[in-house]
């Protein structure tokens, strides 16, 4: 009978797992861009290129 | 975690909040296993845990850029709870949103496709136009680029997945965070949509 559950193996969460690099990069990258601006009492977010 | 841990938490956190940029890095490096892991174990998909977990972190940015955050050094349990929220939304959304199964038959924007439209609609319709074209670039880059393939290209989500290098789950994903934002940016601007 096939192994009809072969692919889920590899589905299996870990300790070990981590988002891939370009996810971090783009975590890192948005962190860099963002910033907030206050002005008396109010916050502006602002994104810079 | 030890007391030693604990502090150099808190001073990396202080340290990103002052400006340095390379102790975010360092917090997600330390960290990324355990909150990926978590948000995996829940969704089993792993271009949506990845999605997960790049919005836990703009959240995460924004609450410490904002100067809000206020847990004593506790930032890997905080870091955790929002990841769980974010997994609970997902699931909520997920039953209440209808599925997209990619058949080339949903049209985000019917009443664009009006055939006979006089002068005064034509003006209306291009205007429409140039508001959602501005309206658009707020939202992510991932989600804009889905988003614009399929509206403006009309692209099914199997050419966006191939193009984008995704599953068509991702790309059905992020098509429908990019409505969802899309409504929140329209909220905000209090633009009316309409013909």
């Amino acid at each position: 009978m096939a192994k009809i559950y072969l692919n889920e193996a590899s589905q299996t969460p870990s300790k070990t797992m981590k988002p891939s690099a370009k996810i971090v990069k783009s975590i890192l990258d948005f962190s860099k861009a963002f910033t907030v601006v206050t002005y008396k009492d109010l916050q502006f977010d602002s994104f810079q290129n | 975690m030890n007391r030693t841990s604990i502090s150099t938490e808190a001073v990396l956190v202080k340290q990103y909040i002052d400006g340095d940029e390379k102790s975010l890095s360092t917090l997600i490096n330390r960290h990324q296993h355990k909150i990926f892991s978590f948000i995996f174990s829940k969704v089993y998909d792993k271009d949506l845990a990845e999605d997960i977990f790049q919005d836990t972190f703009i959240k995460v940015i924004r609450t410490l850029k904002r100067g809000k955050y206020n847990e004593e050094g506790k930032f890997l349990p905080w870091v955790m709870r929002i990841a769980h929220n974010l997994v609970i939304d997902h699931f909520r959304k997920s039953n209440r949103m209808p599925k997209f199964e990619g058949k080339g038959d949903f049209e985000i924007l019917d009443f664009m496709t009006d055939g006979d439209l006089n002068a005064e609609r034509q003006i209306i319709k291009s205007q429409i136009e140039t508001d959602l074209h501005e309206l658009i670039k707020e939202l992510p880059q991932d989600q804009l680029e889905v988003l614009e393939m399929r509206i403006f290209k009309e692209m099914s989500f199997k050419e966006i997945a191939f193009k984008t290098d995704v599953s068509i789950n991702t790309a059905l994903g992020r098509m429908r965070y990019a409505l969802i934002n899309l409504r929140k940016i329209i909220e905000k601007h209090q633009v009316v949509l309409t013909n």
